[in-house]
């Protein structure tokens, strides 16, 4: 006779079947089953308790982006579950397979607005790839076998399982052999006319182009997109999430497009005559105005979403599947030659539309611009082992995209569709479990760092020591003033920000400070907090009215490209 | 027209009011949010719904779903469909008049 289980047992024990070794949480009444099953699986179910679900969801989706598995966080019923909603939705824009498991009321009262009880079935449909409502014990094996599957197959994504503390609580004899559940199979098999039809395109083009998108990455496609570049010479865009799928400091790299993307990048898509599109969904922030987007070129798109194809740009080629599969399809079919001449008129433009010119026009006294911060962090990690970077949402953002030269797949994570300003630093906290022996670094401003910062506590109390966060404090919300000053005649509505000191912050939550005000400071800076054995906060107090240029104007074609601001950008 | 189309056109618009009026019908399995789900895609991508019918499917564990709808991307509506985890199949046809 087998033994009897709880249902929080054998949901830690599916967890952990599934190949889960650590969750991010909050208990609370509705969870609390589940968190008094947890110590008996410590050993292989790692648990971090955050300051906020908030918090615990981003950490679960910095764990995902960092590892490429899958991030789990854990909430009680009703606020718990709502304050899980951000990264649910920010896991859903950015296609980061999530697993959100959320207690639920009993069974019994469900429907009669019992204490925490809320409708979190109906307010996570919109924002995940599906969502469960458990009320039996029986269920729970299928449940979470299924939520992985879901979250893991085809384009990756999240999946809430709301579990009623009844279904927790029962005993049952699992069976564990039950039959896996089956869901809709991710195309498998790639049209071979397709190829072909793509391949020809891509043999004859004058002017290629590959932009590489967050696909390239989750397919583990960046060789097969390295080699197939090589083999054809056709340069390679990188979105902002495809940072990391194509070397930058290779000869085919271009650099990012869009609305902060650089000016050759952007003439380069107008001028193209084909370009193939891999694991990217034609954002807005890609594309401008949809309708002038690379209006010469005969578009391939390949993605494992079919929903994406056609969606925002008219395709002449759609290819549905993976993207390693079709590159090492493509790399057959297509054969190798020479874009010497296209590449050469596109660094002409480069030459011409210097890209970080703009940065580089610094004062000459020791006031601190934000461009100091990555030129110095640029030259540092040079000669550092493995490490990874998590920005926020923002200026800072921005310029981290543009300056940072990105090498390496997952060393880039950020909110790119949602736009979830607070995600980094619970972010990094996912992504320095998931690389104990990696440095993990945050960039982020100071409106963003204020929202989440309460997970410093967290950081500390799991003895986390792999997380240093630089703060570029400009005392605004920089990108909405930059929007102000730019289109709305400096009205600096709600943008002007005050803050901590954040250095004596850091230390009142245990963690290292330091605040950096002259230019000359700013290496030995990152060099301490790189050689310091534990996490650091660096308060980089940069000039305040700093934009990031280029800049496409919201609605309007990545061909009209402001590269400076209308009057000086700089305040003196 | 069915499902299974991929191509990357959207339908052309036309100046005829019933051109773009298409029936939906599609096989889902019966599970608790699976109509909500299907119902809240329409609302969420802007697809207006002008008549709804929910009944019993193919198989014992399915449901039907038949939806008119007005659009001029029924392509792309129907992909969005069938990518839902319970959604079966979908077809899409112009409405008999």
């Amino acid at each position: 006779m087998s033994e009897t289980r709880t249902g929080a047992q054998i949901l830690c024990e599916a967890l952990i079947r599934e190949g889960a070794e650590v969750v991010f949480g909050i208990p609370g009444g509705a969870i609390m089953p589940f968190y008094h099953a947890l110590p008996e699986f410590q050993h292989q179910l790692r648990h971090v308790l955050c300051r906020h679900e908030q918090g615990a969801g981003h950490a679960a989706e910095g764990y995902a982006r960092a590892s490429g598995k899958v991030g789990i966080c854990v909430a009680t019923s009703g606020p718990g579950a709502t304050n899980l909603v951000t990264p649910i939705a920010d896991a859903w824009m950015d296609s980061t397979p999530l697993i959100a498991i959320t207690g639920q009321v009993s069974s019994g009262v469900l429907g009669t607005d019992a204490f925490q009880e809320t409708d979190v079935i109906g307010i996570t449909t919109p924002i995940t790839k599906h969502n469960r409502l458990v009320t039996r014990a029986e269920e729970i094996i299928d449940a979470v076998r299924e939520a992985f599957l879901i979250a893991t197959t085809g384009r990756p994504g999240p999946v809430v399982l709301d579990i009623t503390k009844d279904a927790q609580q029962a005993r049952i004899v699992p069976d564990w052999d039950a039959p896996y559940p089956t869901i809709k199979a991710a195309p498998t098999t790639i049209d071979p006319e397709r190829i072909r039809a793509a391949a020809r395109l891509l043999a004859e083009a004058e002017r290629p182009l590959i932009l590489a998108g967050n696909g390239v990455i989750w397919s583990g496609a960046t060789d097969a997109l390295r080699r197939f570049a090589e083999k054809t010479g056709i340069p390679v865009i990188t979105t902002l999430h495809g940072k990391g799928a194509f070397p930058e400091d290779h000869p085919l790299a271009l650099g990012m497009p869009g609305m902060h993307g650089w000016v050759h990048v952007n003439k380069a898509i107008q001028e193209c005559d084909v370009l193939l599109n891999i694991g990217s969904r034609f954002d807005d922030r890609v594309t401008g105005k949809a309708s002038t987007f690379a209006p010469n070129a005969k578009i391939i798109h390949v993605d494992i979403d079919r929903a994406e194809i056609g969606k925002i740009i008219r395709v002449d080629v759609p290819i549905v599947g993976d993207a390693r599969a079709a590159l090492e399809e493509l790399h057959a079919a297509t054969p190798a030659r020479d874009c010497s001449g296209w590449l050469a008129r596109i660094r002409a433009l480069q030459e011409r539309h210097q890209p970080r010119q703009q940065y580089m026009k610094r004062p000459a006294t020791a006031q601190l611009m934000p461009a100091d911060v990555y030129d110095a962090f640029n030259r540092i990690a040079l000669d550092r082992g493995p490490h990874r970077v998590v920005t926020d949402v923002g200026q800072h953002q921005m310029w981290a995209a543009q300056l940072i030269e990105w090498r390496n797949p997952r060393s880039h994570i950020t909110s790119g569709g949602a736009g979830t300003m607070g995600f980094s630093l619970p972010a990094a906290l996912g992504a320095a479990i998931a690389h104990p022996n990696e440095t993990i670094w945050v960039i982020c401003g100071d409106g963003g760092f204020q929202m989440t910062n309460q997970e410093l506590a967290t950081i500390q109390q799991e003895g986390i020591t792999n997380i240093k966060v630089a703060i570029i404090n400009n005392g605004y919300l920089g990108m909405v003033r930059q929007w102000q000053e730019l289109f709305e005649n400096r009205r600096y509505s709600g943008t002007p920000l005050s803050g901590p000191d954040f250095a004596r912050l850091a230390e009142a939550y245990g963690v290292r400070g330091m605040r950096v005000e002259h230019v000359d400071d700013v290496d030995a800076a990152i060099t301490e907090a790189w050689d310091t054995d534990g996490c650091v906060v660096i308060d980089f107090r940069v000039e305040r009215e700093v934009n990031v240029f280029p800049m496409v104007p919201q609605g309007k074609s990545i061909g009209e490209m402001l590269t400076e601001a209308p009057e000086p950008a700089l305040a003196v | 027209m069915n499902g299974t189309n991929d191509s990357g056109a959207t339908t052309p618009r036309s100046g005829a009011d019933d051109s773009n009026r298409h029936i939906l019908v599609a096989q889902l399995r019966d599970r608790p949010n699976t109509l909500e789900r299907a119902v809240g895609l329409f609302r969420q991508r802007g697809y207006a719904i002008e008549r709804l019918s929910w009944t019993p499917g193919d198989t014992p564990d399915s449901r039907k779903l038949e939806v008119v709808v007005e659009t001029d991307r029924v392509d792309l509506l129907v992909r969005q469909l069938e990518r839902l985890v319970d959604v079966l199949s979908v077809h899409a046809a112009v409405p008999a008049r």
